[in-house]
Formats: C-alpha cells, sequence, structure tokens
C-alpha cells in the first residue's frame, strides 16, 4: 500500500506541471525606461534603458537617434550622450545644473522609433536643517559586523515639502604610518543599513535598493522630526583597525515623484517574494514618464559628518 | 310557488325568477351556460326551485341580503379544505424539503417547506395528490374528504431503481425555487480522487466561474468569494472549502439537500450579493441505523447514524479524515534529500459532524447540529550549499492553517394547520493563519558576510454568534407568507503584516519566530452587529401569473457608525403555457463583511474585515431575465440573462503597505471602487431514456471593475472573468447495478497580471548594486490560455444481504491537458543570467479508486 501511494505522489509529482509562456507584448506599449533624478549644483545623468520582455537579453534598436532636453523654469539645455549601458540602453548628461529651490523641470526625449517622452518634476521648495546628530553604543556584532546607534533632530517645514531621504554612510578610513586609523581621502564613503527606525512623526520605509529611510509627514503642521536607528556594516570588519569612526549623514529633501517611485518599489519588493507572481497580486511601481516607464525626480541635500568613539 | 317555462334560455329563466320572486339575481355571465330548459313546478318552495334549476350545471347559489341571490359554481361556494402535513423519507424518517405537491383534480400546487411541511387548499372534496422529489419515486394519493385533513406522505427513495434523475425546476408557483440538488444527484457527477463534492457540483453550473481545477474559489455572475453566503445546517460560513478549494468542507455522504441561489434570493438569509448555497445535512434516521464508509485515494470517512429512541431520538456521526499525510511527509522529505535540503512538507484535513435530533411530538422538532473542521499545511526546509570557502544557508517557511467550528440548535414547530416556525441559535468561528518566510545566510570561513530575509504573516478570526426566527403562514392557497427577524453579532480580528531581515537585528535570522501577527489581531478588531427583519409574500395572483415580493430591513451597527439598509426583493413568473415559464427578477443587496484579498489564488490566507470609517457595505442592483421550458420529466431547457451592478467594492490599495513597523494605519490600506457583470446563461438537461442523461450548459458573461486608485481610474477585467465557459456532462447506466459519468469543461483564460518586461535601476547610491524592476502595464493585462479538461468515472455495485458496496473507478483530466493556473517568472536552468515565464498547472491525469461500504440494520 506505502508503495502505491509513492508511486502515485511521485507521478503526480512528476507529470505537474510546469511549461513555458510566450508573452505577446504589444507593439503600441512604449518599451523604455528612463530613469534621473535632478538636483543642485550637478550635473544631471539620465540613464534611458529598454524595458527588456523576462528573457530578453538586449535591445538597442529603439534607442537610435535619440535627443534629451531639460526645461529649467523655461530655459532649456541640451544634454549629450556620454556612453552605452550595459543593457543597451544609453547614459546622457547635462552641465552642472545651477537650479534653486521651487524650480520647476521638464524632461523631453525624442528618437524616431518612439514617440516623444516627457516628465516633469519640481526641486522641493524648502531645505531641512539637521539640528542634532548624536552617535552611541558603537560595538560589533559576531565580531565582524559594526552597529551603532543614531539619534536625530531634523528641523522641516512639511506645509511646503514633506517627502524625505534619509542615507548614513560610513567614512573610510586607512592605518597611518603609525598604525593609527585615520580617514581615507581616496575611498568613496559606504552607506549603512539601517534598522530598528523609530520616530512618531513621519512614515517610514526602509529602502535597499537606494539605502536609506524614505520619510513622510504624517501631517502638514510637522516642524521636527526625531529619529532613532540602528546602523551597521554591510560588509564584515576583520580587525579593529577597519573600525570606522566617522560618520556622515545625508537628509534629501525629495520630490513627491522620487518619493512615490520609491516606495511603490519598496511596497512591490516587500509584498512579492521575490519574483514568485503566485502569491501576490502585482504593485504596480510609480512611474510619471509619459509614453515610458521610470522617474524624473528631484531632491536636494544636506550633509553633516560626525566623529565618534 | 309555481313556475314553469318551455325551452327557455337559461340566463332568461334565471330572469323571470328574479321578477317572480323579487329576488336580485348575480352570477358571473361566463358561468351561465347557453341552455334552453324546460320545466314545470307546482307549489314548491324558492328555495327548491333555484336548486333544480341550478344544479344540473353545477351551479350553486347563496341567499346574502333579504333580497340578494349569489350564483356561483358549486366549488366556488364550498367551503375550502385543507390538505397539510409532511413529506417523509420512508427509510430515514426524515423530512423532506421541496418536494412536490399537486392536487391534480384542482390543478393547486405546493412544495414542502424546509422542514418538510405542506398545506395545500382545495374545494374539491376529491382529492388527487400527486407528490415528486428528485431521486425519490413519486406518489400518488387518492380520497375523499370534507374536512381539513392532515398527512404523513413516506417517498421511497430511488436508490433500487436503476434510472437516471435529471433535475427538474420548472415552477409552478410564486416560489423561488432554487436550483436544487439531492445526494444522488451530486453523486451522478463525476468525482475528483474519489470525493463526490457539492462545490464541484455548483461550480459546473452556468453563470459560476473559478480557477482552473476549481482552485481559487467560486465566482458567481462576476462576484467575488466572498459574496457567497454559504449556509451549513442555517450556520454561516466563511471558508467553505479542504485542500486550496480542492474540495469542499461538505461530507458528500452526510448531505441531505442543496439549494442554490444566484437571484429571487429568498429574505430569509443573511445578505450576500451573489449567491446563496443553503446545504443541510441528513438529520439522522430515526427508525434504524446505519454505517456508511469509504477509502478513497485522499482521504477515509465514516457516516453513522440511526435511533437512540425509535421515532423519537436520533444521532449522527461523520468523520472524514486524509490518509494521505505519513505519505506525502515522507516523499517529501525523501526529495529534500536528494537535493541537499532538510526538512518535510505535511498536510492534512479532517471534519466531524454530529448531530441529536429530537421529535418532541408532532410538527415539533429539535435538532442540535456541530460540525468541526481543520486544515493544516506546513512546509519547512532547510537548504545547505557550500562553495569551497563560501556558504549559504537558506530556510524556507510556509504554513497554512484554516478551521471552521459550527454549533447552532434550531427548533422548527407547526403552530397550526398552516402556521410554521423555525429558530435557529448558532455560533460560527473561523480562523485562519498563514506564514510565509524565507531567509538566507552568506558566510565566508563560517564567517558571517550578509544575510536577507523577506516574510509574511496573514491571520483572520471571525466569530459570529446569531438569532433567526422564521415563520411561514399560508394564508390561503394564493398566498404564503414568510416573517421573520435574525440578529447577528459578528467580529472580524484581522492581520497582516510584511518584514524583512530588519526585523531581526542582533538574532540569528534563521530562527525567526514564525508567527508575529497574533498580537495585532485584537488592535485591528471590529464588530458588527446586524439586527434584520423581513417579509415575503409569494402570491399566485392568476393561475399563469404568480408574484413574489419580498422586503428585508437591516440596521447594523458598527464601532463607528450606524448605518439602515432596505433590500427590496421581486420576482414574476408567468406560465406561457404548461411547460413553459417566463420569469423576471430584481434583487437589491448589500453586505458589511469585506474578504480582502491577498494573493491571485482566492486562497485562505485571504482576511475578513468588517466595516470602518473609511469602508461602507458593498450594494448590489442585479436585474436578471430567465425563460424555462421543460417536458415532463425529460428534458429542460432555461435561457437566462442579467445585468448586476456592484458598489463598495474593496482592494488592497497599490501602495498598501503593511510593514511590521507601520501597522498604526491599517485601516487606511484599501480602497473602495465598483464593479458591473452582465452575462446569457443557457442550459439543457436531457434524459434521453430511462438509463441516460445529458446536460450541456453554455455562459457568455463580462465582468469589470472601476476603482479611482487602481489602474489609473481606468476600468479592468475581474480577475477571474471568463466570456466563454462550456460545460458537458451525462450519466449512462450499463446495467442495474453499473454505470458510468463524464464531464467535459471548456473555459476561457481568466486574466491576470503580468509585468511586460523589466528595466535596469541604476541607484544613486554608487556602491549599490543594480535591481531590476518589473514594468507593469493595466491590472490584469494578460489572458492565461483555455482551460479544458474531460473527466470520467465508472461505478459497480454489489448487493449483499447485509448492505451494498461500491467501487468506483474514476479519472481525472483524461487528456493529461496542463490547464493554466498561474504564471511565474523563473531563472532559465541552461542560463543562470535569464529569466523565463512559465506556466504552472496543478491537477495532472488523476486516476483513482474508492470502495464504499453501506450497511443498514433494516431488514
Amino acid at each position: 500500500m506505502r508503495d502505491i501511494y509513492f508511486i502515485y505522489l511521485a507521478m503526480i509529482g512528476f507529470i505537474a506541471c510546469r511549461s513555458p509562456f510566450e508573452l505577446d507584448i504589444k507593439d503600441s506599449k512604449p518599451l523604455v525606461s528612463v530613469q534621473a533624478f535632478i538636483r543642485p549644483d550637478s550635473k544631471l545623468k539620465v540613464y534611458i534603458n529598454p524595458v527588456l520582455a523576462i528573457g530578453q537579453e538586449s535591445n538597442t534598436s529603439i534607442l537610435d537617434n535619440v535627443k534629451v532636453k531639460l526645461d529649467i523654469n523655461d530655459i532649456t539645455y541640451e544634454l549629450s550622450q556620454v556612453q552605452s549601458t550595459e543593457d543597451g540602453g544609453i547614459e546622457f548628461e547635462s552641465s552642472v545644473l545651477n537650479i534653486v529651490q521651487g524650480s520647476h523641470c521638464s524632461l523631453n526625449i525624442e528618437s524616431k522609433l518612439q514617440k516623444t517622452i516627457t516628465a516633469q518634476t519640481e526641486l522641493p521648495s524648502s531645505v531641512l536643517e539637521i539640528k542634532q546628530l548624536d552617535i552611541t553604543n558603537a560595538s560589533l556584532l559576531d565580531k565582524t559586523i559594526q552597529s551603532l546607534n543614531a539619534q536625530l533632530n531634523l528641523k522641516v517645514d512639511s506645509s511646503t515639502s514633506d517627502f524625505w531621504h534619509i542615507i548614513f554612510r560610513k567614512i573610510p578610513y586607512k592605518v597611518d604610518m603609525d598604525g593609527k586609523p585615520v580617514p581615507d581621502p581616496v575611498k568613496i564613503p559606504e552607506y549603512l543599513l539601517v534598522s530598528q527606525v523609530e520616530s512618531n512623526a513621519v512614515d517610514l520605509y526602509l529602502l535597499e535598493h537606494e539605502p536609506g529611510i524614505l520619510l513622510q509627514a504624517k501631517d502638514s503642521k510637522i516642524r521636527n522630526i526625531l529619529l532613532s536607528a540602528t546602523l551597521k556594516t554591510k560588509s564584515e570588519i576583520y580587525n579593529d583597525t577597519e573600525r570606522f569612526k566617522e560618520i556622515q549623514l545625508e537628509c534629501r529633501q525629495v520630490s513627491k515623484e522620487y518619493f512615490e517611485f520609491h516606495k511603490s518599489y519598496y511596497i512591490n519588493k516587500l509584498r512579492q517574494n521575490a519574483h514568485t507572481l503566485k502569491n501576490s497580486e502585482a504593485t504596480v511601481i510609480y512611474s510619471n514618464i509619459k509614453n515610458a516607464f521610470g522617474i524624473f525626480g528631484a531632491y536636494s541635500s544636506t550633509y553633516k559628518t560626525k566623529e565618534f568613539n | 310557488m309555481n313556475f314553469n317555462y318551455t325551452q327557455v334560455e337559461l340566463k332568461e329563466v334565471l330572469s323571470q325568477f328574479s321578477k317572480r320572486t323579487g329576488y336580485n339575481i348575480t352570477y358571473k355571465t361566463n358561468i351561465i351556460p347557453h341552455v334552453f330548459i324546460s320545466a314545470n313546478f307546482i307549489n314548491q318552495p324558492i328555495d327548491n326551485i333555484l336548486s333544480a334549476i341550478l344544479s344540473p350545471f353545477q351551479l350553486a347559489f347563496k341567499l346574502v341580503l333579504d333580497d340578494q341571490i349569489i350564483i356561483s359554481k358549486k366549488e366556488d361556494l364550498r367551503k375550502e379544505i385543507y390538505i397539510s402535513g409532511r413529506v417523509i423519507d420512508s427509510s430515514s424518517g426524515e423530512f423532506i424539503d421541496g418536494a412536490l405537491i399537486i392536487d391534480i383534480n384542482s390543478s393547486r400546487i405546493c412544495y414542502s417547506n424546509s422542514y418538510g411541511y405542506f398545506t395545500l387548499q382545495t374545494k374539491n372534496e376529491n382529492i388527487k395528490l400527486q407528490v415528486r422529489y428528485i431521486g425519490y419515486q413519486s406518489k400518488t394519493l387518492d380520497f375523499k374528504s370534507e374536512k381539513n385533513v392532515h398527512l404523513s406522505i413516506l417517498l421511497n427513495s430511488n436508490n433500487s431503481i436503476p434510472e437516471v434523475i435529471i433535475n427538474s425546476r420548472n415552477n409552478y408557483s410564486a416560489e423561488n425555487r432554487s436550483q436544487e440538488f439531492s445526494i444522488e444527484e451530486i453523486k451522478n457527477k463525476s468525482s475528483l480522487l474519489g470525493e463526490h463534492d457539492v462545490i464541484r457540483t455548483l461550480q459546473s453550473l452556468p453563470g459560476v466561474s473559478t480557477g482552473a481545477d476549481g482552485f481559487g474559489g467560486m465566482h458567481v455572475r462576476g462576484g467575488s468569494q466572498d459574496q457567497n453566503l454559504v449556509m451549513m445546517d442555517d450556520v454561516p460560513l466563511y471558508y467553505s472549502s479542504h485542500a486550496l478549494g480542492l474540495l469542499s468542507i461538505f461530507n458528500g455522504d452526510a448531505i441531505r439537500n442543496i439549494k442554490f441561489y444566484k437571484d429571487r434570493f429568498p429574505v430569509q438569509y443573511q445578505n450576500r450579493l451573489s449567491s446563496i448555497v443553503d446545504i443541510h445535512h441528513q438529520d439522522g434516521n430515526m427508525h434504524h441505523w446505519n454505517i456508511d464508509a469509504g477509502v478513497g485515494i485522499l482521504s477515509s470517512k465514516i457516516l453513522i447514524d440511526g435511533p437512540l429512541v425509535q421515532n423519537k431520538l436520533s444521532i449522527l456521526i461523520g468523520i472524514r479524515r486524509t490518509n494521505i499525510d505519513p505519505f506525502i511527509k515522507e516523499l517529501s522529505s525523501y526529495f529534500n534529500t536528494l537535493s541537499d535540503k532538510t526538512g518535510a512538507t505535511q498536510y492534512y484535513f479532517y471534519d466531524v459532524n454530529a448531530k441529536i435530533n429530537y421529535k418532541a411530538g408532532y410538527g415539533n422538532n429539535i435538532i442540535m447540529s456541530y460540525y468541526r473542521g481543520k486544515d493544516y499545511y506546513n512546509e519547512d526546509k532547510i537548504a545547505f550549499k557550500i562553495f569551497d570557502t563560501k556558504s549559504t544557508i537558506q530556510r524556507k517557511y510556509q504554513n497554512l492553517t484554516w478551521s471552521n467550528e459550527l454549533i447552532s440548535l434550531r427548533h422548527q414547530k407547526q403552530l397550526s394547520k398552516n402556521i410554521f416556525l423555525q429558530n435557529v441559535i448558532y455560533n460560527s468561528l473561523y480562523k485562519s493563519a498563514s506564514a510565509d518566510i524565507s531567509a538566507t545566510k552568506f558566510l565566508v570561513d563560517r564567517t558571517l558576510t550578509d544575510s536577507f530575509l523577506i516574510g509574511k504573516n496573514n491571520l483572520s478570526h471571525i466569530s459570529e454568534r446569531g438569532i433567526t426566527s422564521t415563520l411561514d403562514w399560508q394564508l390561503n392557497s394564493k398566498h404564503l407568507m414568510k416573517f421573520g427577524a435574525n440578529y447577528a453579532s459578528s467580529s472580524f480580528s484581522p492581520s497582516l503584516i510584511n518584514f524583512d531581515e530588519s526585523s531581526f537585528i542582533n538574532q540569528d535570522i534563521l530562527k525567526f519566530p514564525i508567527q508575529q501577527a497574533d498580537s495585532l489581531i485584537d488592535k485591528n478588531k471590529t464588530k458588527i452587529d446586524d439586527l434584520s427583519f423581513f417579509v415575503e409574500d409569494r402570491m399566485d395572483i392568476t393561475k399563469y401569473f404568480f408574484a413574489n415580493i419580498g422586503l428585508r430591513y437591516s440596521k447594523i451597527y458598527s464601532r463607528t457608525k450606524t448605518a439602515e439598509y432596505i433590500s427590496p426583493r421581486l420576482s414574476v413568473h408567468i406560465m406561457t403555457n404548461k411547460n413553459s415559464r417566463f420569469s423576471l427578477s430584481y434583487d437589491r443587496l448589500f453586505q458589511s463583511a469585506h474578504l480582502i484579498s491577498t494573493n491571485s489564488l482566492s486562497l485562505p490566507s485571504d482576511i475578513w474585515i468588517g466595516l470602518t470609517p473609511e469602508l461602507k457595505s458593498q450594494k448590489a442592483n442585479q436585474l436578471s431575465v430567465e425563460y424555462h421550458y421543460e417536458k415532463e420529466a425529460l428534458c429542460n431547457f432555461t435561457l437566462a440573462t442579467y445585468y448586476k451592478q456592484m458598489n463598495n467594492l474593496v482592494h488592497l490599495r497599490n501602495d498598501a503597505n503593511f510593514n511590521i513597523k507601520q501597522l498604526n494605519n491599517f485601516e487606511n490600506q484599501f480602497t473602495s471602487g465598483s464593479g458591473k457583470s452582465y452575462g446569457l446563461e443557457a442550459s439543457l438537461h436531457s434524459k434521453v431514456t430511462k438509463q441516460q442523461s445529458y446536460y450541456l450548459n453554455y455562459c457568455y458573461s463580462h465582468t469589470i471593475r472601476l476603482f479611482s486608485e487602481l489602474n489609473q481610474g481606468k476600468p479592468f477585467n475581474y480577475k477571474y472573468d471568463r466570456p466563454h465557459q462550456i460545460r458537458l456532462g451525462g450519466q449512462i447506466l450499463i446495467k442495474e447495478n453499473c454505470g458510468v459519468n463524464f464531464f467535459a469543461e471548456y473555459a476561457s483564460g481568466n486574466p491576470i497580471s503580468l509585468p511586460l518586461g523589466q528595466f535596469t535601476y541604476v541607484a544613486i547610491e554608487n556602491d549599490k548594486p543594480k535591481v531590476k524592476v518589473l514594468v507593469f502595464d493595466d491590472v490584469n493585462n494578460i489572458r492565461l490560455p483555455y482551460i479544458f479538461r474531460i473527466d470520467a468515472s465508472m461505478f459497480y455495485r454489489v448487493k449483499n444481504s447485509w448492505g451494498i458496496q461500491e467501487f468506483t473507478f474514476g479519472i481525472y483530466n483524461i487528456l493529461n491537458r496542463r490547464n493554466p493556473q498561474y504564471i511565474d517568472i523563473v531563472i532559465d536552468p541552461f542560463n543562470l543570467n535569464k529569466e523565463k515565464y512559465e506556466l504552472v498547472s496543478i491537477m495532472p491525469i488523476l486516476p483513482s479508486i474508492s470502495y464504499r461500504v453501506t450497511w443498514s440494520s433494516k431488514k
């Protein structure tokens, strides 16, 4: 009896039941993604990538003869192509942009094979102020991961802008001639993982794809945000001299489009288990790109560094 | 008085009589025949003369005032007599609900009510009753009576007669007859894994759609799963399936009858927008003991019923449990070992039915029912992968458990010859819990370098207590009134959370706690008190025109508001001739409970919520028109069309966020919208010979949803919208003890949301690896391929002196067609950098064998 059941169940297991499925994407749909984040005193990078069907490896034919223009408060800038991306996409870059808070920005992309792609965003009209940053409980976890607690006090004005993105980075250190750890000016600051965040004035989203904390004010009367978080290094530290002693905080005042895109990506990942679609209904990822997909957002940053023991 | 006339027309005779006597005579002209008569009355009393004139023509008269005579047909003036009684199964002593009782002489008809009682009025003293019910031999009673009579009519089951049956559904009165199924009809359908299933039978009806192979719940005329009210012995159920929808929780052997409504909703049922499934189990044999036991591929079951006190007190106990679980565990463990994993999969279900039926006197019954059923699925496996100094440990945990527990006490009493009362007190508990967690640790030389965890927990607890009182009052042969009240108090305790590794800082993520949502249940709890009153009048306006008017008034008390709802129901039926009927109905419905779908398969991990400040009761208006033709019991054809508008439907918001750290706004995660559905349904049942019957049905339908916050405010197809569905089935009796059943189904594919593709997101943060962003177009933008399946089964019965043995051999999905369930995105095993779509089907060809034995103490 036992053997019969085994054979029966094994038969069901082997016969069931996966087969390839070809998705017929309609030709009229836009098949391009655009990604660009504008900020003051920086070059604007615009990534134009093909939307690749699942299983498709690259598609460059739709990205021929592309022209990218940027309008900031009715002044037009033409971006130049700098390189191709590994997915068959292309990257455009502007000169350093001198834009002010509250500027209205429009992106316009033309190509022979696509409808004109457009998108708008606005640089938030106020800048937040970092009033206080305290670091406590710096320690090692599992003898390899450096951990610390950060307490943050931000002065904001949620009546004019109520979306923020906070990123913590470690300032890289090196060992000097005397064997003492000192800041390494060559290495780029590395982001820190964030966990156990608490704040009663904002809704929080812990981003992985753009590491940091995305914040949204709970109401328009907020003028102050108190926030505490546990931070840790994403890679292991093999000896005590590699411990960093200085932290960099970047606080971004972000546009609504920036916030909605990252929030929807975060929720999409959280509600689905990787790419398994069976257990979740799809969460559509926010896009403000007309005739394509993706994001055109804006932000301005305020920095603060803090040494600790 | 002297009065004579020769070859004078009757009307003229009456006129002369009136002049001579001074009495005013009134009559309907159509009852006076055009005949010429002669007579000679000498010194006769006036009443004798008039009687002598009228009696040859079956006419009689009545003196109503001092000078007023009314002439009527004799039967019109005769006092009406009541023929009342109960229709009972001769074998078990159980009453029969829905039997058709026809008085052939007066052409009056009625149906036995839910308690088996019926009342018929007639003025004809010669009574010829014919009593019919599907699955039973018809019975004719011929007798004479001038007084009220009370009958107990015993019907013999058709079991011993090798004849196929078809369900006759013609309406001869205003009563809203549902689509009804006897247990024999369900057993005539093809089985799945040897199990004859109620819900699968319903899923074969036009207007009912589901996922492939029955997964995905039951969706009636574009409604969602929560819009079906499923009642077990007058107690509402909140999830009625075992094995993720493969089978219903109803033990087919214990069922007495099923009623299914998709329009013309009777008012006594609690409100739901799309359908009512009313299932009654047997109440226990009052005369002798029976044992019915069976073993199938999936489960084993036993049903015992019989009298504790002969014809006074009976008991019924039915138990069913999976017998496949040890093999699933062992086999899954074996396959895991082959792929360097540890752990196993466990699955089982069981259900228990128990009933005590006490006859307190004639027409006075007390029945206590209990049901408990549970499903448990658990998969916990750990995979180790080692490459040189690097290693990965991954733990995957999935758990899904759900249970129902119902208890009810019913009291049925015949208060007088034409008034019946039923009181029901009940308690219904439903609990479901699911966890889906995946954790991975990356190590180099046994040192942790990175870790990753993603998980979700859903919990849904419902407790409903209620009392319902229903009074059936047969005013006269043309009016049946139904009155009643219902009070139900329901509490909904949902919890839905998502979490990731950031919730497990400073601890080994492989030792994650399994259920984290318990503590949140009370926080999200909502309570609804529903007080309803209802009234319904079934009227036979003329011999060919019937109407049914009903009204249900409800007052809903919730935490934040009180609301009142009035649900009118109207249906009219016109008999176009003795074989055909035309019906028109309108139903206005609402419901307070909402089921939030968190997956695309309508799994029990979906959560129920009550009313919140933002969520209103769902509402629907449905208009349907039906033509029905029936030729004796040989053939019937139904053509129906409907239009349904639904409002205040609930869906998860696109940005709904159930992160465990942000659970202070659970109620704000939902959005409201509307939907509409329309369709055309046709069905044909035919009994070709005594041994062969077939049915064919077709449905065209279209269902859309419209939510301002979803799909950019554009309408989108409902996830179980299947424009075309065709089903063909039949039964052929080869010999007296042997027969074949078959079933074939074609259905259009249902729409799903699939990403059109993906693009690479380049993070602003330089050291962050690029991620893929899935691009979705419209919601439910792609249709799955169509479904096509053929099933067949064969039974063979052996009748012994001590009972009956039955062997059933069945093949599910004979063609082994891979009917699409959903589509997954997987890594291409031949190119690890490439992904591909895979269409997943669940049920391949499934042969099954089952054995059943029945024993009865009846000699």
